[in-house]
This record gives C-alpha cells, sequence and structure tokens, in this order.
C-alpha cells in the first residue's frame, strides 16, 4: 500500500502518553484519508453525550494518499471534532506546507483525546514524538507562536499549526492556523484544541513519499498542469486567487452586501481583487506542489496601517468584513484580515456577527450604549476593527459576540433571532443564496451547517446546457437562478468534494479540471490517480461512492446528534424575500428550498420526511456498523 | 559554447516548492524535499521565497574542504561530482558551501549535490513560474545588462520618441 504513511498517532493529553498504530488497508479503502478517514473515527469516537469542550473530544488532523507528493493542490489536512461552535459535526482544512510535513514525518492521521493539566505543544519530528510544555507561549498570539516554536525547536523548516489568543479565550469560531496565515477556520477546532490546553503541534519530516508506479503517475499529474495551464481561469485565478469574484458577483447583484439586504455594493470596486492587484500585492504566492498560485503577498506602504504586510486577503474576507458590512475602506480590511490571522479567528463568522450587530443597530434593536459606546452605522470600519479586538478577548458586548450570530441573535432578541444568518448555527458565506440555488441547497444540507466548499457547484455558474443534460439529465442544472436538478448537482459535487478533501486535493484545482478545455470528472482522474499512487484497482463509480459513503457517514453523526430534515433549512429571509430590483439579473430571486430538498433526499436514497439515511442505503455503501449503531438512537427508516 | 547554470528569481517565486518535490523525483522517484538539491527559503513574515541553488563555483569550497578527495570535478562538466565509495559522510562539504547548497542525505547520509539532471534540471522544468531558470550565465549577464541600458537611457529614448 504505496502513498500512505498507513499510520495513526494516538495522543492521551490526561495521560500524557501516546501511541502509534497502523491504519488498516480496508478502513482507508472506504474511506481515503483527510476528512472522510477523520469523519469515520468521529463516528466511532465521539457520541452525542460527549460535551465538544470536554476531555472525551476527540481532534482528528489527517491527510490523504496523495499529500506530499508532487500532484497539483495535494497540500492539505483537515482537523476534525464535535464543534463547540454549532454541537454537531465539526471540521475545516487548510494548505500550505503542514499537511506534507506531516506525511513526510511519517503520518496519515493524529488523534488527540483528553486535557493536558497545564498548556502543550505536540513535538513530531519524524519518528520522535514528545509532549512539550508551552505555558511560556500560551496567551501569545499566532505570528508570536508560530516563530518562537521554530526557533525553540531549532528547526526553521519545522511547520507549526497553532492557536491564538481567540481559541485559548474560549471564542467558539476560534481556528487553527499554519504558515502564519493558512487558517482552518470554521466550526472553532481551535476551540477544541485550546480546551485540551494544546498551544500547537510542530512538524518536520524526511521521510520519501513513494506511489506504486511513478511514471503513470507522473503522466496524470503532468495532464492535470497542462489542464490547469490552459484553464481560461488561469490568468485571474493566477493573479487574484479568490478575491477576483468581487466585481463580478457584485455586476450580477448577489454580492452579499448590508447583511444581506441587496446584492449590490457601491464600494466594490474599492475592494476587489483589482484595487488589491493594482494598489498592495507585490507578488502571487502558492501552497505546496501547487502550479496555481492563487495566494497574494500584499504591503501596505502609506496611510494609517504603513508598514503592514502579509498574505491574503481571500474573497469570503473582502465579502465578510467588506461588502457585508457595508465596508468599502480595503486597507481597514487588510488590517483586519491581519488581525483575524493573528488571533485565529473565522473571517466569515467574524464578518456575519458584526454585520448582525450593525443591522440589528441600524433597525434600533441594540442601542449605542448597549455597544459600549460604538456608532455601529453601515460601513464603519473602525467599530468593526473594535470589535475585532473586543471579540478575542470577550471584553464588553464582543462577549456576547463570541459565540456567533445564531447566539447574538437570541441575546439581541426581537426578531434578531431571525435575522442571524447561519445554518445549523454556523454562519453562511458571503455567497448569496438567492443568487445561486445549488448553493443555496449546498448550505441547507451541509453536513458542517452552512457551507459552500461541502459541493462548491461552480457548475451552476457555467451556463453549459449540453452538459448539463448530459451530466444531470436537465439543463438548468447549469444556470444558478434555476432550481430544477440542483439535488442532483449538489449530490455530485458533494461527493466529488468529499473526495477532494480526502485525496488530498485543494478544490481550486478540482474547479479547474471539472472545466475547460478538457472537462475532466473528478472520479476519473481520482481512480487512476488511486491506481498510481497506491495500487488499488477501482473503477470512477467506486471512487464516487467513497465521496458517498463519506456523506452518509457525515449525515449519521449529525442525525445521531438530532438533526432532521426541518434543520436542512436557510433564514427565512432567503425563501420569502426577494432580492431587490437593484439586484440587476439576480432581482426578484428567492430561493425554492422545499423542491430542492424533496429530490436531493430522493437522490440520495434517505427518508423524504425527515432526512434521515435508509438503512439499505447505509448497508449498500458497506455502513451497515452505521446503521446499526444509529438505530439505538433515532427511528431508522428501511 | 558556455556551459549552462540555475538563475533564479524571488519576485517570481511563489514558494509552491514543486522545485524540490520535481529534484526529489527525478532523482530517486520518490517525493521528498530533504533528498532536494533545491531549497526553497521561505520568510514567512515578509513573504520572501526563494530558491536556493548550487551556483557551480569556479573555485568551489565543497571540492577545498573535502579531507579525502571524494569531491571533483571533470573537464568538461560544471557540476560537482562524488565519489560516493570514498566519501567519509563528515559533513566537510556542508559547513564549506557558503551558499548553504549541499546537505546530507537523511538515509545514506551522502552529500546530495546538484548534477543539473544532465542538462535538463527538473527543477526548472516543472517551476511554473519561470523562477528558476537554466541559462548561461554571459546570456543571464546580457539580459540583465540590457535591462539596466534600458533604464539608464528612459530619458534619452523619451527624447527620441520611443515607448518601453
Amino acid at each position: 500500500m504505496k502513498a500512505y504513511a498507513g499510520k495513526r498517532l494516538r495522543v492521551d493529553l490526561s495521560r500524557g502518553d501516546y501511541y502509534v498504530e497502523d491504519i488498516r488497508e480496508d478502513q482507508l479503502k472506504m474511506f481515503l484519508g483527510g476528512r472522510g478517514l477523520n469523519s469515520a473515527v468521529l463516528f466511532d469516537e465521539v457520541n452525542p453525550n460527549v460535551n465538544p469542550l470536554s476531555p472525551e473530544n476527540v481532534l482528528i488532523i489527517g491527510v490523504g494518499p496523495l499529500t506530499g507528493t508532487i500532484c497539483s493542490g495535494s497540500n492539505r489536512f483537515t482537523i476534525t471534532a464535535k464543534s463547540p461552535h454549532t454541537g454537531i459535526l465539526g471540521d475545516a482544512n487548510a494548505g500550505g506546507f503542514f499537511g506534507p510535513e506531516l506525511k513526510y514525518a511519517g503520518l496519515d492521521q493524529i488523534v488527540i483525546k483528553g486535557r493536558s493539566p497545564k498548556p502543550v505543544y505536540l513535538k513530531i519530528f519524524d519518528g520522535s514524538i514528545e509532549i512539550k510544555d508551552a505555558s511560556h507561549i500560551w496567551g501569545k498570539d499566532v505570528w508570536e507562536t508560530d516563530l518562537l516554536l521554530k526557533e525553540e525547536v531549532g528547526d526553521s523548516d519545522a511547520k507549526v499549526a497553532c492557536i491564538g489568543p481567540a481559541a485559548e479565550n474560549g471564542v467558539t469560531f476560534a481556528g487553527v492556523v499554519t504558515s502564519l496565515v493558512r487558517i482552518a477556520a470554521r466550526t472553532g477546532m481551535g476551540t477544541v484544541m485550546a480546551s485540551k490546553n494544546l498551544k500547537a503541534v510542530v512538524v518536520r519530516g524526511t521521510f520519501p513519499v513513494e506511489v506504486d508506479d511513478y511514471e503513470a503517475f507522473d503522466k496524470i499529474v503532468r495532464e492535470i498542469e497542462d489542464q490547469v495551464f490552459a484553464s481560461p481561469d488561469y490568468l485571474g485565478r493566477s493573479t487574484m486567487g479568490s478575491t477576483r469574484l468581487v466585481n463580478p458577483l457584485n455586476q450580477l447583484g448577489f454580492l452579499v452586501s448590508y447583511h444581506f439586504k441587496t446584492g449590490v455594493f457601491e464600494g466594490a470596486e474599492k475592494i476587489s481583487g483589482e484595487a488589491l492587484r493594482d494598489h498592495y500585492n507585490v507578488k502571487v504566492k502558492a501552497c505546496g506542489s501547487c502550479p496555481l498560485p492563487c495566494s497574494r503577498f500584499y504591503v501596505v506602504k502609506s496611510g494609517r496601517f504603513a508598514g503592514l504586510a502579509g498574505e491574503g486577503p481571500e474573497y469570503e474576507t473582502l465579502g465578510s468584513i467588506g461588502s457585508r458590512c457595508g465596508i468599502d475602506d480595503i486597507e481597514a480590511i487588510l488590517k483586519a484580515n491581519d488581525k483575524l490571522n493573528r488571533y485565529g479567528m473565522d473571517s466569515i463568522t467574524t464578518g456575519e456577527v458584526i454585520a448582525l450587530a450593525m443591522e440589528c443597530y441600524e433597525r434600533g434593536l441594540i442601542t449605542r450604549e448597549e455597544l459600549d459606546g460604538l456608532d455601529l452605522r453601515w460601513g464603519n470600519a473602525d467599530a468593526m476593527l473594535t470589535l475585532i479586538d473586543m471579540i478575542a478577548y470577550k471584553k464588553g458586548i464582543g462577549e456576547k459576540m463570541a459565540y456567533g450570530a445564531k447566539k447574538f441573535g437570541e441575546f439581541v432578541g426581537k426578531g434578531a433571532e431571525k435575522m442571524a444568518a447561519h445554518v445549523k448555527g454556523l454562519e453562511i458565506i458571503a455567497g448569496e443564496p438567492r443568487g445561486m440555488k445549488a448553493f443555496a441547497l449546498t448550505y441547507a444540507v451541509s453536513s458542517r451547517g452552512a457551507d459552500h466548499l461541502r459541493a462548491e457547484p461552480m457548475f451552476e455558474l457555467s451556463n453549459n446546457a449540453e452538459l448539463a443534460v448530459k451530466r444531470f439529465g436537465a439543463k438548468e442544472a447549469a444556470f444558478r437562478l434555476e432550481y430544477k436538478a440542483k439535488g442532483r448537482v449538489v449530490k455530485y459535487y458533494e461527493e466529488c468534494a468529499a473526495l477532494a478533501d480526502s485525496l488530498t486535493m485543494c478544490k481550486n484545482i478540482t474547479a479547474v479540471l471539472d472545466g475547460p478545455p478538457r472537462y475532466y470528472e473528478l472520479q476519473e482522474v481520482a481512480a487512476r490517480l488511486l491506481k498510481a499512487a497506491v495500487g488499488w484497482d477501482m473503477q470512477p463509480r467506486e471512487v464516487l461512492r467513497i465521496g458517498e459513503r463519506i456523506i452518509n457517514v457525515e449525515r449519521a453523526f449529525v442525525v445521531r446528534e438530532g438533526i432532521t430534515r426541518k434543520d436542512d433549512t436557510l433564514p427565512e429571509r432567503f425563501l420569502k424575500e426577494p432580492l431587490p430590483p437593484e439586484c440587476g439579473p439576480s432581482a426578484g430571486s428567492v430561493v425554492e428550498l422545499e423542491p430542492m430538498l424533496d429530490e436531493y433526499y430522493e437522490v440520495r436514497r434517505w427518508d423524504k420526511s425527515t432526512g434521515i439515511p435508509r438503512r439499505i442505503t447505509l448497508e449498500e455503501l458497506g455502513l451497515k456498523y452505521v446503521a446499526d449503531n444509529l438505530k439505538s438512537y433515532v427511528g431508522l427508516p428501511d | 559554447m558556455e556551459r549552462g547554470r540555475l538563475v533564479v528569481d524571488p519576485r517570481k517565486c511563489t514558494g509552491c516548492r514543486l522545485c524540490e518535490v520535481a529534484c526529489s523525483a527525478a532523482h530517486e522517484r520518490i517525493f521528498d524535499p530533504a533528498v532536494s538539491r533545491v531549497k526553497v527559503v521561505k520568510v514567512e513574515p515578509i513573504g520572501l521565497d526563494y530558491p536556493s541553488v548550487c551556483r557551480f563555483c569556479g573555485k568551489a569550497a565543497c571540492i577545498e574542504a573535502c579531507p579525502v578527495g571524494a569531491l571533483y570535478r571533470t573537464q568538461s562538466s560544471d557540476v560537482v561530482l562524488l565519489k560516493s565509495d570514498i566519501c567519509i559522510m563528515c559533513g566537510a562539504c556542508v559547513e564549506a558551501c557558503p551558499f548553504g547548497a549541499i546537505v546530507l542525505h537523511p538515509r545514506t547520509r551522502l552529500p546530495i549535490v546538484c548534477d543539473l539532471c544532465s542538462g535538463n534540471p527538473a527543477c526548472v522544468a516543472r517551476c511554473p513560474t519561470e523562477a528558476i531558470k537554466y541559462v548561461a550565465l554571459r546570456e543571464a549577464a546580457r539580459t540583465k545588462a540590457t535591462q539596466s541600458a534600458e533604464a539608464a537611457s528612459r530619458s534619452v529614448l523619451r527624447s527620441w520618441g520611443v515607448k518601453r
């Protein structure tokens, strides 16, 4: 079994000990690695009685068979636990160089349980593992921690995944950061890490990653690179990354603005990828083994933030901290991005909770006094920056905002609870659901709450009617404002996303593979890669079923936590309030959720009335043990 | 014709380290930056990515430092070669290299020295942004000289009405 390290490190921080075990090949064949294998372990080891911040919760870090190879975008790691932010499945992933280093250190997965009596960090150097005192770095921000630890271990090539003050202070949407800026941000995985008194994982490895058939593997990877370079998206992606989306989304009328009041923002140009490219970016950057440099290093040369420099931001930060709050001050957004990286906080959730507070303030639901004197009108960048500090350290009103939009809406009351833009407790990204129906469905059904990366069905923006008919049997699949066939679209792309997260391959690469000129289907590429890398003979259809299996085990986990169809929904405004007239091509649109859900459950072969996977569906995916377990918690339909 | 060498441009380097994995793949058919002859130096707070490569010094400190004469050169080549059977794996060459371009192999403990992949360097072939190029030094110098000549003559060119 090539490509894998074949090893799992198990750490018990309560006892201060650890051991390394072999990972069974049949388990890898079922769940691949990364997110898939993590979710399988989470289902097995964390039951509904476990409090996410208790020692019984497990924190799982995983990489996949491609991680550390030369394959494009094979650099990500996933970190999984029961989420303290949502109470259901939590996971987040990040690129950079930590994932490959973990593989070079000889591990595919780390499973951490317990709680250390004092702050510690985990040091993994090739085969040698140590639990080291971290009392002296507790309280330090992410940048200080990263640099101090590299110095302490005496190796500047070591890779650090650490938490910042937000996690230590119990903010429930704190992430885990590597390479200073690459944050596994969503669902509070940093908060879980802090609850275990674990400040960081420091990794360095020199072991090789070998593949089964080098020539064949190299040939496929070159084909992938050819497709990347030939993609019509290459220029935009390799100069502006995700920030290229601000202007086009605004032109199409679905750039999240003023907390979803509208889909157009008059300040869009000022916070666009083009503005960053022309005035701030000094070079493009990439994660490990990636030919598509989508990240950028920026420098602010003058003004009140002169000297500020770093990587980023992503579109999600521009859309969440910027247009969603009505803020068009790009330098303040860069400063916010820098603060969020150093504190180790999710920019999507932070942006949503601040934008929600702004809407409450504008509507008179919360007063200036209750906001500690902050004049939280739309676009007040200084108030936004102050609030980020107050949230990270739970000062004043920041304490009420530190648990996310759902809790803050409940605190404000008077209808604010319905305004909070979340699904299952996780805040919606800066992608207006009324402007993209398959994305809307993705937010509603995703196993970690409102999230686009669980499917990222960019296909619905392709307008490629011919391919839509071929793949999904209906031309509507290729048009973003249509709701028909979107159940099938989301099912397929959810399975692709699960494969990408488990192989691991970045979705910026899988998105480019899915388009012109060659229109690859991911399961076909993945089957060839797995054959060449690991030596497994699997048909593309079987590979896609791995994705389906991962979706089902995650669904089983959240169903066991009490989730059913009634939770697979969106805030009411997206179902009832049409996008206003100024939204041009998107004006008048609402989300037709119920028919999309019906179609989705049908193609998923889940019970339509409850959204619970049917026994036969689970059994056909080799998940009889999951069905048997689930049966003791919920009524399991046949 | 003058022999080629590796010329790097930190403005173009994205820090992706494809050169490192490509190097290990070309030489050992494995993916392992620890055995790469190219090393991307990263200073993350300031955004610096710099592929550190062998400079094929005319007066090579590594060869001079070797106490047993295991490193040598032939008349026909700029690259430094290794007699692995007499190398005592002492690391004197690593200490001597002023550019940090030599490391010891983590498993064999032999020094890893750039061999330019017999004239078709894998790092260059795999670099997505041409941050590492394989060119004759004379040609690299001429490119630089041309750029600097144009820069220094801007006012002259303007007076001629030439737009560059």
